[in-house]
């Protein structure tokens, strides 16, 4: 089962995140070459000049940590770094101190110190945490859990990873998203979950092309990602494609991690196959791309004794092992320090130095059992898992204030409906208020209509006008006087709870009204009532009742002591719109004197005013009253005539 | 000799009536008053009279109670009432006469009069009665109509009606098959009794019987043009409701 491991990129972590910057300043010290020292001088001249500007004098400290840091001098560079980081401090730039430490730290690691590494990216991570760059956050927690992966603490290793993908994805930050998917997976690789590492890569295969989710060197991880997958799948044709993708791409890059780890990964195949000469080829040639890093060295003598040891040549695979046990840094490189372990083991057993086989082969179960204990690979799952959880109710949350919004907006468009439709009731339930206020003031009127007619003057006047035809003995006349007042009484009652009636319903009570007063008055007055043959009186529909008060004023007080015969003529017109009654008298005429106490005209005048309001309320029609003393306009003529304009309400 | 009686619970009423038949109508013997359902009856029975003044409420029902437990009977009958009852419809489908309380001495004579006709040409009372009784009847419409001439009584199917047109206080009505009938009552208590019965006014001098109705010709302010072709003019006025109450039909 223990396949051989493809080799992984070192600290492309680190390397990759300065890279663009380590790129650029290449190109511009590769025109300055030849002065190396001038270059130096360059920046010590920066420093000097920014003596009293801190920005710009930790901005130099660290150009030239990352120059000398290209350069290979990696103590020079910590140094330059540690300058730098201390002015960031001094004046507490956050942003800079997380930049510098990160960087500082990636040189710690790719030296195999992880305890100095570890560290800065603690500090790296506090003040990217104080600014809330996410970014930063995500790039710095990644790198934090490619040290732990290295030294095998899986379980801060996937902790910290998880939190640099959360960090990415809950602020939507895809920038060089490949870097993570790809470290992520690397973790499970090491943790032997191939299901979950190719999950990763698949990620990050999908997203390469995306604008800046991945860089040149990312973009080198993923074929060096696939590449192992193949391998671990069993399709070694196709792994070695990769690999040779992987150092094209290096190779036109002038990449060397990326050279170096294409050869001795395609060496890993070839010594599949069994083509071992070809093997050891490869990772003899790789050694030219070799940096500072121990792990290059330590991953190499593994390979190359396990070669030997393949091959049978225990001894040099032996001495190879034995190289890298003196390596102090083996033993921060928990999968390098198994291989040394299993090989010092299988190498002293062939040699059959028992002994040794047997110490070997204890340390070697100890540290396996604490690298591949299913119980931290169980957890780790969890861990996964658990992040997955989260980050779908992460989603679910998201979705739940997505439509907890959406419901405001509904509930608000609920709230502005129900609203308008109490402002509507309102309005409705006002006007049925109005409306039930004018039909009680019309009913009120009714009434009032009904007292002006028979109001208790008329009726003791007819009832005295009955005693009188009795008294005078003549039965027939106070019997005929008697059926008229109850003909008229009937209609009264009929009409006036009648909203209109008929014109000749009103023409026939007038003429009933006017004939009672006439024979009460014994004959003292002529009238006659005119009207065309063509007016439709059947059809002509009319408020009830407004006529007879003015036509009772005329006999009552024209007619009053009047010598001569009273003539009273009432003129019916059709205007169209209104019907025009004109009611002219011969009499006295009216005196200002006469409209004051007359209480019973006042009464019907208010009645008239009332009504004519409330027809103009209801029907939107106005109509006109008008009194002329005729004497007023022609001199020759005494008496009243009273105009008055009624609408025709038919279709109302 | 004509024998009258007189059913009315108020006594007053009685008095009243009594008196004016008297004196206006020495011909008449008065046989006898009652004042209710039960001895109205049996005054009827034992005096068998030609005439009687019956008032329409009385004490112990209606006077056309009255008249539905005599069955079949031969005297005339004039109504007596106070007030516009929803029996007066009835009445009038039936062409009988009334009176109103109280009592107006001309309107009393006419309506005796025309009692006294009916009775010296012994005309039969049944279907002036029928009509009378299911007019009477509730939620159902009566489909004849009870016309009085000088000469006779003409019950005829209100359906048969084409239009009726006014003449002063005279109405003469034109059936399908062209015969006509004239009648000494304004149109006014025609359009009152027929307005139900899918009779519409469309003019001050026309009652028309819409099933009788070929179209309505809205040009030259508008004509109604029967099924006989008989065209009839529309009031201005009356356009609009013509036009609702077709649409309805």
């Amino acid at each position: 089962m223990d396949k051989t491991k493809a080799r992984i990129f070192l600290f492309l972590v680190g390397i990759f995140f300065s890279n663009l910057t380590i790129f650029a300043e290449n190109q511009y010290f590769t025109d300055l070459s030849d002065a190396t020292d001038s270059t130096r001088l360059v920046f010590k001249k920066r420093i000097d000049d920014a003596a009293h500007d801190p920005t710009k004098r930790l901005e130099a400290h660290f150009d030239m940590g990352a120059y000398l840091a290209k350069e290979g001098e990696t103590e020079a560079s910590k140094l330059q770094y540690e300058t730098a980081l201390g002015i960031a401090q001094s004046i507490e730039n956050q942003q800079q101190i997380a930049r510098i430490s990160n960087n500082l730290a990636n040189l710690h690691a790719s030296t195999g110190n992880f305890t100095a590494s570890n560290k800065s990216y603690f500090i790296a991570l506090a003040s990217a945490e104080k600014t809330q760059n996410s970014g930063e956050i995500a790039k710095i927690s990644m790198n934090l859990a490619s040290n732990y992966n290295y030294t095998g603490d899986y379980e801060l290793a996937i902790e910290h990873g998880l939190y640099a993908l959360k960090t990415k994805e809950t602020t939507n930050n895809l920038e060089r998203i490949c870097y993570h998917y790809i470290a992520m997976g690397n973790i499970f690789r090491e943790n032997g979950n191939t299901v979950k590492w190719e999950e990763y890569v698949q990620k990050a295969y999908i997203m390469k092309d995306v604008e800046g989710c991945a860089s040149l060197g990312d973009r080198a991880k993923i074929y060096n990602s696939l590449g192992g997958i193949a391998v671990q799948k069993g399709e070694l044709e196709m792994g070695l494609l990769y690999y040779d993708t992987l150092l094209a791409l290096s190779t036109k890059a002038g990449y060397d991690q990326g050279i170096c780890t294409a050869l001795t990964n395609s060496a890993g195949i070839y010594r599949q196959l069994g083509n071992y000469p070809e093997a050891m080829k490869l990772t003899t040639e790789a050694e030219m791309y070799f940096g500072n890093n121990p792990y290059d060295v330590l991953f190499n003598n593994n390979f190359k004794a396990e070669l030997l040891q393949l091959q049978g040549q225990y001894k040099q695979g032996l001495q190879l092992a034995n190289e890298n046990l003196q390596i102090n840094e083996i033993n921060n490189y928990s999968t390098e320090k198994l291989k040394t372990l299993k090989l010092l083991y299988e190498l002293n057993y062939r040699l059959k130095n028992w002994d040794k086989a047997f110490f070997w082969n204890d340390s070697l179960r100890a540290t396996e059992s604490k690298l591949r204990d299913e119980d931290i690979r169980h957890s780790l799952e969890e861990l996964e898992t658990k992040y997955e959880t989260e980050k779908k109710e992460q989603q679910i949350d998201l979705l739940t204030t997505e439509n907890k919004l959406k419901n405001q907006r509904i509930n608000a468009g609920i709230a502005l409906m129900i609203v308008l439709i109490i402002v509507i009731l309102l309005i409705f339930y006002i006007h049925q208020i109005r409306k039930k206020q004018a039909q009680l003031k019309q009913n009120e009127l009714q009434l009032q209509v009904l007292r002006a007619q028979m109001n208790p003057h008329f009726i003791f006047n007819v009832l005295g006008s009955i005693q009188n035809f009795m008294l005078q003995n003549n039965n027939r006349k106070a019997a005929d006087y008697l059926s008229r007042f109850a003909q008229l009484t009937r209609s009264t009652l009929n009409n006036s709870v009648s909203e209109t009636i008929p014109l000749s319903d009103e023409i026939e009570m007038l003429k009933n009204y006017i004939e009672l007063e006439k024979m009460r008055c014994a004959d003292k007055f002529d009238y006659t009532i005119r009207f065309d043959e063509a007016v439709e009186v059947d059809f002509i529909r009319i408020p009830p009742m407004l006529i007879q008060p003015f036509v009772e004023n005329s006999i009552k007080h024209g007619f009053k002591n009047l010598e001569e015969k009273g003539i009273l003529t009432l003129t019916i017109s059709d205007k169209t719109d209104w019907i025009e009654f004109v009611i002219e008298d011969n009499g006295k005429g009216m005196k200002e004197h006469d409209a004051k106490t007359s209480t019973h005209l006042s009464m019907a005048n208010t009645i008239f005013e009332k009504r004519r309001k409330l027809i103009q309320q209801k029907h939107k029609r106005d109509f006109k009253f008008e009194l002329i003393n005729l004497k007023d306009t022609h001199p020759e003529l005494s008496g009243v005539r009273i105009s008055i304009q009624i609408p025709i309400l038919n279709h109302d | 000799m004509i024998k009258a009686i007189i059913i009315d619970d108020e006594p007053a009423m009685q008095a009243v009536n009594s008196r004016l038949l008297s004196e206006n109508f020495p011909e008449i013997h008065l046989a006898g008053s009652a004042n209710s359902i039960e001895t109205g009856i049996q005054l009827i029975k034992t005096e068998n009279p030609d005439l009687v003044l019956l008032d329409i409420e009385l004490s112990d029902g209606s006077g056309f109670q009255l008249l539905q437990k005599l069955q079949p009977y031969t005297f005339k009958v004039v109504f007596i009432t106070g007030f516009d009852s929803f029996g007066i419809k009835a009445i009038k489908f039936s062409a009988l006469d009334y009176i109103l309380k109280p009592v107006n001495e001309t309107e009393f004579q006419q309506a005796i009069r025309r009692a006294v006709l009916l009775i010296e040409q012994n005309e039969s009372a049944q279907p002036q009665l029928d009509v009378l009784m299911e007019s009477l009847k509730q939620g159902v419409q009566s489909k004849k109509l009870v016309l009085r001439t000088y000469e006779a009584l003409h019950i005829i199917d209100i359906a048969d009606i084409c239009f009726c047109k006014s003449d002063n206080s005279y109405t003469t009505f034109y059936f399908e098959d062209n015969e006509t009938i004239l009648v000494s009552k304004g149109l006014k208590e025609y359009e009152f009794l027929l307005a139900n019965h899918g009779f519409f006014r469309p003019h001050q001098s026309y009652l028309v019987n819409l099933n009788h109705v070929k179209k309505v010709d809205k040009s030259d302010g508008g004509f109604i043009i029967m099924k006989n072709k008989k065209e009839i003019p529309v009031s201005m006025r009356q356009m609009k409701n013509l036009v609702g109450l077709l649409d309805q039909l």
